[in-house]
């Protein structure tokens, strides 16, 4: 019984001593990955020799800059995961900085909680050499910090840049709902109050959406339906018969007719859907802020975000493949702000999302 | 469209060596416990970007089939598995293997793990809009109803003492209410630690359950090694298994095809879950059920024929609706849209080459995954000759490498240990593990929809008796649970007669 007992003592120590081996030893051991990482990169670059070329006619001038940077890998930690809109924005923007700059930018997506979890992880962060870059949307740096999920904004960061146009988000009725219109269904629902369902992920911006549209005269019941995929599974399974979706996971179903374009709800009508109207058309009180933001942790040298806000801008003013493969996702033009723009930019869709933060407040203590 | 589809696969050297190379690679990550198949799909997705559509799809088509399918390879040989989905295969795979019979576990799952792969596949193929169909019917109720009726299988896991199967599950639950909600973001249980916002991962769970307590164990019978060692001399003959035995289980192989396709279409339930129902289902029918966990190639076969038919049944939602099941085809839609192909109803107009090009993909690495796997036999049988000492150090830095891959956080490799820990003394107190892993990830499936179906009945509670498909799952969690009393009934009369016959000889 003894020696049974020393054993289990023994084995724990040995535990413990194995789990501090496994702390020390992880971050060599990343780091290798990493570097095995972009050899294979760059094994498989030669595909693309117009971006090599460009590489290496670069070569020269980066060296008389300023900085050396980048030197390693960039870590990209997307706030959001993997496959929607926000990801593939932000990966397809590591793909092209990768090319310019001629080192690996490895994506890693750390999602939940519209962002708050990988932004409060790296509120912090002591990662600040640059090699640690945050990526965003606006909603994920604004809106937490007005619903309160957050206790910190955008300005707890350094701002590297704001980008990209997104087709937005727009609500859609169902075929099978026999909505038109918002007009039709402010009126449907006012004759039938809480009979018809709207779809929305719950604190987030389509919830706001959906509220304003009630203050418009409507009486939807809200009722939450999780992601964008997942609104428009409940849209089409036929559980709501309205919801507010991005243009992106609706589009097939736009084509097919299954599901009926009501309302764009960004500030300006849908690039996609030109013909569907806005919210401030459609006299409701209603103005969401869109697009991404690249992040680094508070205290990551100024010149680094200037270097990687130039090379962004590059990209979305130079680079045509990017212009065209954006197109694709955001049926936009492509569009990457300067720093000070882009920090005005955040500032502005702070105070937009605090005005819709008080929406939810009154309505949660209904 | 077909043959041009198939062609742009089958005739192209590069792709035919992409996919050889994924399944093998897929296969390893499979097999080493902390690294799962949707690590290899993340891992190696930015590689695909510079391929084109076809070639990226038919690689990441390999990784996720090697992966799903190596996780039986440590499930069996070192009761640690490989990757979340194998977890059942542990429950006779081991007993099999300690009988010296891993060759015949490791043939019957291989065997079985194709066959629910190209079952997969062919659901795929034939009737995929019509599953997509029947997936969308799925609301907040039918999801509510669905983790229920999952939940009560807990009680065929546990075996007769229920209580502490129960308490096991309750664990479960608890550690996924833990972080922020997913339901309406509301912190809970995290006591201020940020770490704790995001919550536990199935992975860390899974391998602080098993690798980290099965290195516990070895460490604790180190004076003892005598007691633990498996017959390790292995003969392997043809496919380890009779023609009179295969037949035996072509049966169960259909029963678990069917669930594992049913379940995997279901967004965000996933393959564990449907190789625990096919177990379940398939010890339920057996003539045999107390047998079950012993030592029979029923419950490998249940197991590794459930969770890689899900593979197809997961692909479903994802090609025909846009709506990712799990994080790895949460990553595969990624890998779609980053090559502008945008899945949808419209797939099969838009990009139809492309998807004959990936049914080829899949029949390719499943071929390729049963020949390497049998090829690799003898080499992985060689594991179990390893002495442990050397075994598990390297396993617990490997899982430690597991965690950290899941969110590049260090946290992640304490939360491994802790739970290796509280595992450790769980299986002293003789409290299951699986039901833990169960409870975890459906407790926040259930708690979510609940919510939404709370919701949804604002307007009445008429609504509730609306939903045919959540009444069924009620009325048959109820049958569960009673068919479920009476086996366990059978299996302790069973015993007590053999105590019986015992007495009377002595």
């Amino acid at each position: 019984m003894k020696s049974k007992k020393t054993a289990a003592i023994g084995s724990c120590i040995l535990a413990a001593a194995m789990i501090l081996l496994a702390g020390c030893s992880s971050k060599p051991a990343q780091t290798a990955a990493e570097a095995s990482k972009t050899e294979k990169a760059a094994e498989s670059t030669p595909q693309n020799s117009t971006a090599q070329e460009n590489k290496e006619t670069e070569a020269p001038k980066q060296e008389t800059a300023e900085s050396d940077y980048p030197k390693k890998p960039i870590n990209l930690i997307v706030a959001f995961n993997a496959g929607g809109d926000t990801d593939l924005n932000n990966r397809l923007m590591a793909k092209y900085v990768e090319k310019e700059l001629g080192v690996s930018v490895v994506v890693t997506n750390l999602g939940g909680s519209n962002g708050a979890v990988a932004l409060t992880q790296y509120k912090d962060s002591k990662e600040t050499d640059g090699y640690t870059i945050l990526g965003s949307n606006i909603s994920g740096l604004t809106n937490n910090e007005a619903t309160g999920v957050m206790e910190f904004g955008w300005d707890a960061f350094e701002t590297v840049a704001v980008f990209g146009q997104p087709a937005g988000e727009l609500v859609f009725a169902s075929k099978a709902s026999g909505i038109t219109s918002i007009e039709d269904l402010i009126g449907k629902s006012a004759e039938t109050p809480n009979k018809i369902r709207f779809a929305v992920a719950t604190g987030g911006g389509s919830h706001v959406t959906a509220l304003a549209i009630n203050k418009a005269g409507a009486a939807c019941a809200i009722v939450d339906g999780g992601d964008g995929a997942n609104r428009l599974a409940s849209l089409i399974g036929g559980h709501v018969e309205v919801a507010s979706i991005p243009y992106l996971n609706a589009k097939e179903y736009i084509e097919t007719g299954d599901v009926v374009p009501l309302l764009a709800v960004g500030t300006a009508r849908s690039s996609a859907l030109p013909e569907v109207p806005t919210a401030t058309e459609s006299g409701i009180d209603l103005s969401h802020v869109s697009g991404y933001a690249w992040i680094a942790p508070k205290g990551t040298d100024p010149a680094v975000c200037k270097k990687l806000n130039e090379v962004m801008m590059k990209i979305a003013e130079e680079n045509e493949d990017y212009q065209k493969e954006q197109y694709e996702y955001n049926y936009n033009d492509a569009l990457v702000m300067g720093l000070e723009d882009s920090k005005t930019y955040l500032a502005g869709a702070r105070e937009s999302a605090f005005k819709n933060a008080e929406v939810l407040k009154s309505e949660a203590q209904k | 469209m077909l043959m041009e589809g198939f062609l742009s696969v089958a005739a192209s050297p590069a792709n035919i060596i992409a996919i050889f190379l994924a399944t093998f690679v897929g296969i390893i990550f499979g097999a080493i416990p902390g690294l799962t198949a949707t690590m290899a799909v993340t891992v190696f997705l930015p590689l695909t970007y510079a391929m084109g559509s076809v070639q990226a799809m038919s690689t990441l088509m390999g990784l996720y089939i090697g992966g799903i399918s190596g996780g039986l390879i440590s499930a069996i040989l070192l009761k640690i598995p490989g990757t979340p989905a194998s977890t059942t295969t542990t429950f006779d795979g081991v007993p099999m293997a300690e009988k010296g019979e891993a060759a015949k576990a490791l043939g019957f799952a291989i065997v079985f793990s194709f066959l629910g792969t190209i079952f997969g596949l062919l659901m795929l193929c034939l009737i995929s809009p019509l599953l997509a169909s029947v997936a969308i019917k799925f609301g907040p109720f039918e999801y509510c109803a669905l983790s229920i009726f999952s939940l009560s299988l807990i009680i065929a896991l546990t075996g007769r003492d229920m209580l502490k199967g129960l308490i096991a599950a309750l664990i479960g639950v608890m550690l996924g209410t833990v972080g922020m909600s997913s339901y309406d973001s509301a912190v809970r249980f995290t006591f201020g630690e940020p770490q704790l916002m995001d919550g536990f991962k199935a992975l860390t769970i899974s391998i602080g359950l098993y690798a980290v307590t099965q290195i516990f164990l070895t460490a604790e019978s180190k004076n003892h090694q005598g007691d633990i060692e498996i017959k390790a001399k292995v003969k392997m003959k043809g496919l380890g298994f009779t023609l009179k035995e295969f037949k035996d289980q072509i049966v169960n192989g259909i029963i678990s095809a069917c669930i594992g396709v049913g379940i995997g279409i279901l967004p965000g339930i996933g393959g564990g879950t449907s190789a625990i129902l096919s177990y379940t289902v398939v010890r339920n029918k057996s003539k045999h059920p107390e047998l079950f966990g012993t030592g029979v190639p029923d419950g490998v076969v249940a197991s590794e024929t459930a969770n890689n038919s899900a593979i197809g049944g997961a692909m479903i939602p994802l090609l025909t609706l846009g709506i990712p099941g799990d994080g790895t085809t949460a990553v595969l839609l990624g890998a779609l849209t980053i090559h502008s192909i945008s899945p949808g109803p419209l797939i099969f107009e838009k990009n139809g080459a492309l998807m004959y090009g990936l049914y080829t993909a899949i029949l390719l690495s499943s071929i390729f995954m049963i020949f390497m796997e049998f090829l690799g036999l003898p080499f992985f049988i060689k594991v179990l000759q390893v002495p442990k000492h050397y075994l598990m150090p390297v396993i617990a830095i490997l899982c430690s490498i597991g965690a950290f891959g899941v969110s590049n956080r260090v946290f992640n490799i304490w939360v491994v240990f802790f739970i290796g820990l509280a595992a450790f003394i769980l299986q002293k107190l003789d409290i299951p593990l699986a039901p833990v892993i169960l409870g975890f990830i459906l407790g926040p499936i259930f708690e979510t929809n609940f919510r939404r179906a709370e919701q949804y009945m604002a307007a009445s509670n008429a609504e509730l008796f609306q939903h045919p498909i959540a009444i069924v799952f009620m009325l048959v969690t109820f049958a569960v649970l009673i068919l479920n009393m009476k086996s366990n009934h059978k299996i302790a009369k069973a015993e007590k007669n053999k105590n019986d016959e015992k007495e009377k000889k002595l």
